[in-house]
């Protein structure tokens, strides 16, 4: 059985026995498909495309819950699906090395 | 018929123990594997990163805007790191019902007979005696196994660490 799309937990029949996800909050997951875009998919299973990442449009960054995740990873065409988060100290470390210093106004 | 203790001590309690403790192993194992991956691609793809765009006003009050070639950097770099899953609990309940019962039941019939005839006669009594004793039991069993995963850090050689080393001589004050 398939969790229903955006429901508050996912229960699924396995090893002879009932499975259920409880949902927490929605975090960012990179969604990989083997083919196309997967933007459709990723609206079908109630998640939000967040960022497009490369010119093919097989790699996205999308907005959902675990169980959404989950369920979206069963997809023929979706080749990954993994957790990520932004680390935002990295990423201002990596502008100031770069020499990106903000608003500067003349 | 065995009894209730017996049927408590029956519970496979150290197998369930030991199959969930593989299947959180096992499950850790695939978690691990999906955020490595995760890590692999989000290394391997690049993003061109602008790092400055100038924003020019000119005397008339028309805008214009140019901007710094863009540098190409990873996923990764940029700060965009593969979330690590932890199992950071796991429960077994077990509940049992366990429902005996007995019922006795003793049925006797009798039946008498007796004949009179020509110089003669004759008596019989038969006795029918049955006892029937019926043992019942019911057992009902349910388990629940409860596992709670939460995100955590990864881990800390994964990302590569930003060292800068500027071997420009000091400006000369």
């Amino acid at each position: 059985m398939r969790a229903s799309p955006g429901g508050p937990a996912g229960i699924y029949g396995k090893f002879g026995a009932t499975v259920e996800f409880q949902d927490g909050p929605p975090g960012l997951f990179l969604v990989v498909s083997a083919n196309g875009d997967p933007s459709a998919l990723v609206v079908v299973h109630g998640g939000q495309v967040a960022l497009r990442l490369n010119g093919s449009g097989a790699v996205v960054v999308a907005r959902m819950t675990l169980t959404q995740a989950l369920s979206l990873q069963r997809e023929r065409g979706i080749r990954m699906v993994g957790g990520i988060h932004m680390n935002l100290g990295r990423y201002q470390a990596l502008l100031a090395s770069l020499g990106a210093v903000g608003i500067n106004q003349e | 018929m065995a009894s209730v203790g017996q049927e408590l001590l029956d519970v496979p309690l150290p197998e369930m123990v030991m199959k969930l403790g593989l299947g959180v192993a096992e499950a850790q194992r695939a978690l691990d594997e999906n955020s490595v991956e995760t890590a692999k691609l989000l290394a391997d793809t690049e993003v061109p990163l602008v790092l400055a765009i100038t924003q020019t006003i000119a005397a008339d009050g028309s805008v214009s805007f140019t901007q710094a070639p863009p540098v190409d950097v990873s996923l990764l770099q940029i700060g965009l790191m593969p979330t690590f899953y932890q199992f950071a609990e796991a429960t077994i309940e077990v509940t049992m019902d366990i429902k005996t019962t007995m019922s006795r039941e003793t049925n006797i019939k009798v039946s008498a007979k007796a004949k009179v005839g020509f110089a003669m006669w004759s008596a019989s009594v038969k006795t029918d005696v049955s006892h029937n004793r019926k043992f019942g039991k019911e057992v009902r069993g349910t388990s629940r196994m409860i596992t709670r995963m939460v995100p955590v850090p990864p881990p800390a050689r994964l990302e590569p660490v930003l060292n800068v080393v500027d071997n420009r001589p000091a400006p000369a004050g």
